[in-house]
Formats: C-alpha cells, sequence, structure tokens
C-alpha cells in the first residue's frame, strides 16, 4: 500500500510523471487489453479502446482519491470505456450490444487475431448471449483467474452478488455447449 | 453432445491474440496521443457566468441611475435663462405675453413715481423734444 503511495506521487509529481506513466502502462498493458478484448472482441477496438484508457487514467490521475486500489481503479476505467464503446457502436449500427457481439463471435474463423478450435468459438457463442453483468463477471473470474473481491471493488457489486452472477453464466454456458 | 460440464473440462482460453510486437510501442503510442498542457475551457452557460453577468448589469444600472440624478436639471429656472429664452425665440409677440400676465401681475409692475411738478419743469426745459411729443 505504502508502495502504491509513492507510486501515484510520482504520477502527480511534473519531473517523475512520464517515467512514472510509462511504467503504468508497462505494468497494465496486457491485463487491460485483454480485459478489453474480452469484452469488444476485435483487436482494433480493443486497441482504440486501450489507448482511450491510458489516456484517462493519465487525465483523471489527479482525481484519484486513493479510496480503492490503483488497479481496481484503472480497470473500472477499462471496463467503462469498453461498454460505453460497444453500446456506441450498436446505436451507429441501429442495432443491440449483444447483436454486434454475436455477429464478431460468427465471425472469428476469419479474425487473423484469433487462435481457437470449435469448443472456444462455442464458448464465445455462449457468452455473447449472457446478460451484460453475467458476462462481466465470467470474463473476470474464468479467464482472467480475479477474485471475487477484485471484481467486487472493480464492479461495485458484492461478493455474494458477484457469486450467484457466476454460478448461472457457468449454468447457462454448460446448457448452451451441450445442446449446440 | 453429452453434458457439458465447465469445471470437468480442461481450462479452456478465450484464443485472443494480440499481433506481435503490439506491446512494444504501445506506450510510446500512448504517450503521444496524451494532450498536453491542456487549455481548460470554461463554459459559457455556467451557473458562476450568468451570477457574474447578472451582477455587471446592476452595477452598470446604478451607475446610469446615479449618473442622470447627480446632473439632472433643476426644477426652477433662473430669470437670466428665461429672458434669454424669450429674446432668441422671438416669435413670441408682445401680445402674447400680455395674455399671460393677470391682475396681480400688472398690479407688481405699477411703480409708483413720486415726481415734483418743478422737476418735471426742469426735465422739459433739458429736452425740448419731449414737449414736441407731448403736444402731439
Amino acid at each position: 500500500m505504502e508502495e502504491e503511495k509513492a507510486f501515484i506521487k510520482e504520477l502527480l509529481d511534473p519531473k517523475t510523471q512520464n517515467a512514472a506513466f510509462q511504467k503504468l502502462i508497462s505494468t497494465y498493458q496486457k491485463p487491460l487489453y485483454y480485459h478489453i478484448r474480452n469484452i469488444v472482441l476485435n483487436h482494433d477496438d480493443a486497441d482504440d479502446v486501450l489507448q482511450n484508457t491510458f489516456i484517462k487514467v493519465f487525465q483523471y490521475l489527479k482525481n484519484f482519491k486513493g479510496e480503492s486500489k490503483l488497479y481496481s481503479w484503472i480497470y473500472r476505467i477499462a471496463t467503462n470505456e469498453a461498454i460505453t464503446f460497444i453500446n456506441q457502436k450498436a446505436k451507429k449500427n441501429k442495432t443491440t450490444s449483444e447483436e454486434i457481439q454475436l455477429r464478431i463471435v460468427n465471425n472469428l474463423k476469419a479474425d487473423v487475431h484469433f487462435d481457437g478450435n470449435e469448443i472456444q468459438i462455442k464458448l464465445q457463442k455462449a457468452i455473447a448471449v449472457l446478460p451484460e453483468k453475467q458476462k462481466l463477471v465470467f470474463n473476470m473470474k474464468y479467464f482472467q483467474d480475479l477474485k471475487y473481491e477484485e471484481i467486487s471493488e472493480i464492479l461495485g457489486t458484492s461478493v455474494g452478488a458477484l457469486k450467484a452472477s457466476y454460478h448461472h453464466a457457468v449454468k447457462k454456458i454448460e446448457a448452451f455447449v451441450t445442446t449446440n | 453432445m453429452k453434458d457439458f460440464k465447465l469445471d470437468n473440462h480442461p481450462k479452456i482460453n478465450t484464443g485472443f491474440i494480440a499481433p506481435e510486437g503490439y506491446f512494444d510501442d504501445l506506450s510510446q503510442k500512448i504517450s503521444n496521443n496524451i494532450p498536453q498542457n491542456e487549455v481548460k475551457v470554461i463554459p459559457l452557460n455556467s451557473r458562476k457566468s450568468w451570477l457574474f453577468s447578472a451582477a455587471a448589469i446592476l452595477i452598470i444600472a446604478l451607475c446610469i441611475s446615479i449618473t442622470f440624478k447627480l446632473t439632472a436639471i433643476p426644477a426652477e429656472t433662473d430669470e437670466a435663462a428665461l429672458e434669454n429664452y424669450i429674446t432668441i425665440h422671438s416669435g413670441i409677440s408682445e401680445s402674447d405675453l400680455l395674455d399671460l400676465l393677470d391682475e396681480e401681475d400688472l398690479r407688481k409692475m405699477n411703480v409708483s413715481l413720486n415726481v415734483e411738478s418743478n422737476e418735471i419743469e426742469d426735465i422739459l426745459v433739458q429736452n425740448t423734444d419731449v414737449e414736441q411729443y407731448l403736444i402731439n
């Protein structure tokens, strides 16, 4: 915690800001990229959202109160950015975010930045039709191995509610894969 | 397909991959896109600016009313100004002026002169032409 406070101080000090921000990017770029990619599904969109996320982190860093951990604050910004992006994309295409995600998942085989087999595609199709919250919880718990406490801090939902969401998501996914 | 159970299946990863070398220059790319020394934009329709505008208008209105009050024309016009006015506006005829005079004004204008008859005699002796006027 003390280490994090010192790092935040470095991020806010104009003299050390640039070096500290480079360090922040190299620490979080990979986990954040995959977190965002799981939501927006294609690489180009994930790249846009990831860059916007880091720019927002930089702009709002002076407002960071330290009430939550730095990583959960950054994850929250990334999650919001990704959801906003997918909703705006759906609005632009006059459709729903679920329809957009299904369209991308159905074309995964042709995606050069996807290297998966039939079961992976089937799993993505099952996730695409889940309600938004269950989708987020499943991605963060199953693929990213985040703890419930960490997810709770990022999404602002109680651990109990998250466990229930994950349980429902798993049941729906198992039923989808069994019948398809 | 028999009942699929996630826990019984080996861990499935997403299959998503990033292009090769994508993360190598990402931090530089992001740093280049960060706006430097952002200019603070003050919205015109903010509540504060409306308050300032209202206060400014009130002050201007007060200044104008005070200035007018201080430079107001006195209600009573002095006699010299009145005389000048009559001289300039020669369109006002003698009869017009007479019409405006009432009994009281005429009484005030009636000046009683106590002139002795010998004094009149002296004036007539000195000014011979006056006698001419009196005869005619």
